[in-house]
């Protein structure tokens, strides 16, 4: 197995243990605190139906549980070089395991297998080293400000992160990226009426990766090389300007996708690009999907990658967004759960942290799409239209700007009834109809005669 | 309190009244390049997509503000989904900002109509040039939409701003 099913190993351990045991949920709940102990919220409890829908993912020869135990994970993390976001990740998980299971700290031996977790990551070199990180990712004393209130979990971490960065023990924070799992959750209805869905929103900032760098990643197909949960991101078709249709597979395990749990999607990507300020990747569902027997049936946001440094001082903010549902009726909590222990919804701390931060300058590829705006389509050609246009225009344009204006004169007068509301929409949409299929007629016929004249021409 | 059917009036009033304005600009537009003679194919390409674009949005619109009628008669209607921008600067302090236009996801699959989107301030203080957006994005799907904001102030030439704002 891999290193993405023993952090789901891990965090699974985590999660049963505070549905066993409620009282741990505050301990918890001060590095992730989606687990917060509010008497109103029931806490998440994902890791039951997940391990069940990862068992009916699996191919019929697979054996044993689809994810390691909290110790066999340890032990294989041991093995497992951590860089990139995954030191992230991997400190994270320990930090958390150290909270959930705090007898793991009271015997030696056991506290030792948990540092040696820590061996493998980036910089350390020694047990000793090893245990000096161990400490400090379960120091109370590191949830404390100066003046005796509680720190966030986000201030916590970047004072973990200085700390063992001061030691020695890690790379610089600015390479390592911010604490996992922030992703706020929002439940927000769906356009199409069919209810609320999780929906996850991050942000972070970093003066270490230049932005040029940073964005030569966000082409999927560079996906799959940044993180190991990306088992591929095929370009199926489309072209400038969009949208770029993609087939996408994840998995806990790609070397061994039938024994792991694996899905697919098919996305829908387009691109913006305004070299050295700005670069947004965005996606959706190809249509016709999702289809019955889909296994995610909502899949969309966005990636931004910005400038907000200067010339001197070069920074950039990055902020992500993912709206998420599977096939299996998760809660919003379990959900962001999920995609924190898969990283699903962070592919890009994996683009400019795995990626960015250690490639040179022309790694990866160019924003695809040039730097077209969105929206930005070509009027039609001409050429012995303009008579019937003109005429067409001014009868449009009076009808329509009377018809506004008629209709908001009625709104004006507030009596209005369920009834009228029928009667004007009707009228008005029918009219928008019409005008706009003469219009589109019109513009079609312009464009042919403009194709014709370019035949032949160098 | 406000009935649900003074809801949809409302609604409709602003939409109403923003058409007015749009259909308005446009007629004067082409009427004037109508009136003035030579009217030929360039200015027809010039013109086709805006009015064609303006004749499908109006639809859009009508249609979007039915649907949400439906929803706010029958009391279906949540909280408002509102979202904030990272901040703009504009080059013309003091200025006066405007949406002239939707602002669109990057997909070309939805659009922020210029109603649903406030410019936090829409006028600059005298040395101020820094501005957020904030729209009301319930119904419309996740992503970035980008636009650009207008920028006018006595005396100086008009500017254009661009902007984004991603809605989760």
């Amino acid at each position: 197995m891999g290193e993405i099913s023993d952090l789901i190993g891990i965090y699974g351990a985590v999660d049963r243990a505070v549905a066993a045991h409620p009282d741990l949920r505050a301990e918890v709940s001060r590095v992730l605190p989606i687990y917060n102990d509010h008497p109103d919220n029931p806490a998440p409890h994902w890791f039951d139906e997940f391990e069940q829908w990862a068992n009916e993912r699996r191919g019929p020869e697979a054996e044993g549980a689809p994810f390691p135990s909290r110790d066999e994970a340890l032990r294989n993390l041991a093995e497992t070089p951590a860089r990139g976001r995954m030191l992230a990740r991997r400190l994270f998980a320990i930090a958390l395991t150290g909270r959930a299971f705090p007898e793991l700290l009271a015997d030696d031996e056991r506290k030792a297998s948990l540092a040696g977790a820590l061996r493998s990551v980036d910089g350390i070199e020694s047990d000793d080293e090893a245990q000096r990180l161990l400490e400090l990712l379960v120091d109370d004393q590191l949830f404390v400000e100066d003046d005796g209130t509680a720190r966030t979990a986000d201030a916590w971490w970047e004072m973990l992160l200085e700390l063992a960065y001061q030691q020695g023990l890690v790379p610089h924070p600015g390479l390592i990226g911010p604490r996992p799992c922030t992703g706020k959750l929002v439940m927000v209805d769906m356009p199409d009426g069919s209810g609320p869905v999780a929906t996850l929103d991050a942000g972070f900032e970093s003066d270490q990766i230049p932005f040029e760098k940073a964005v030569r990643f966000l082409d999927p197909a560079n996906w799959p090389g940044c993180s190991d949960f990306w088992c591929d991101m095929k370009k199926i078709g489309g072209q400038a300007p969009g949208p770029y249709h993609y087939h996408e597979v994840v998995s806990t395990d790609c070397p061994d996708k039938p024994a792991a749990w694996t899905i697919e999607a098919y996305l829908d990507f387009g691109f913006f690009h305004i070299p050295g300020q700005l670069a947004i990747a965005e996606y959706g569902l190809t249509n016709p999907h999702p289809l019955p027997a889909d296994d995610v049936v909502v899949d969309e946001g966005s990636l931004v990658v910005r400038e907000i440094g200067s010339a001197a001082a070069p920074k950039i903010r990055v902020t992500t967004t993912k709206r998420v549902r599977f096939n299996r009726p998760f809660s919003g909590e379990a959900l962001a759960l999920i995609m924190c222990a898969l990283g699903y919804a962070s592919i890009v701390e994996d683009l400019v942290f795995s990626c960015a931060a250690v490639a040179d300058d022309q790694a990866g590829t160019a924003v695809p799409g040039g730097h077209a705006a969105p929206g930005g389509g070509a009027g039609p050609g001409g050429g012995g239209l303009g008579d019937e246009y003109g005429k067409l225009v001014k009868t449009c344009l009076d009808e329509c700007a009377d018809a506004a204006e008629a209709s908001s004169k009625k709104m004006a007068e507030r009596s209005y009834t369920a009834d009228d509301l029928v009667q004007d929409v009707a009228t008005m949409w029918a009219r928008a109809v019409r005008e706009g299929a003469k219009g589109v007629d019109l513009a079609a016929r312009g464009a042919q005669k403009v194709a014709r004249g370019r035949v032949g021409q160098p | 309190m406000d009935s649900p059917l003074s809801d949809v009036v409302e609604g409709y009033a602003r939409l109403g009244s923003w058409l007015v304005e749009r259909w308005g600009a446009q007629a004067s537009k082409v009427g004037k390049r109508v009136d003035a003679g030579g009217y030929d194919a360039h200015s027809a390409a010039e013109d086709a997509a805006s009015t064609a674009s303006l004749a499908a949005e109006t639809g859009f619109l009508l249609v979007s503000e039915a649907l949400d009628a439906v929803a706010v008669l029958s009391g279906r209607q949540d909280e408002p989904h509102i979202v904030c921008s990272d901040s703009f600067s504009s080059s013309l302090p003091g200025a006066t900002l405007t949406v002239p236009g939707p602002l669109t996801d990057v997909l070309q699959s939805d659009s922020l109509h210029p109603s649903v989107v406030t410019i936090k301030p829409s006028s600059l203080g005298p040395n101020d040039t820094e501005f957020r957006l904030r729209a009301d994005a319930s119904g419309h799907r996740a992503g970035t939409y980008v636009g650009s904001i207008s920028a006018s102030k006595p005396g100086a030439a008009a500017t254009s701003v661009p902007v984004w704002i991603t809605v989760p």
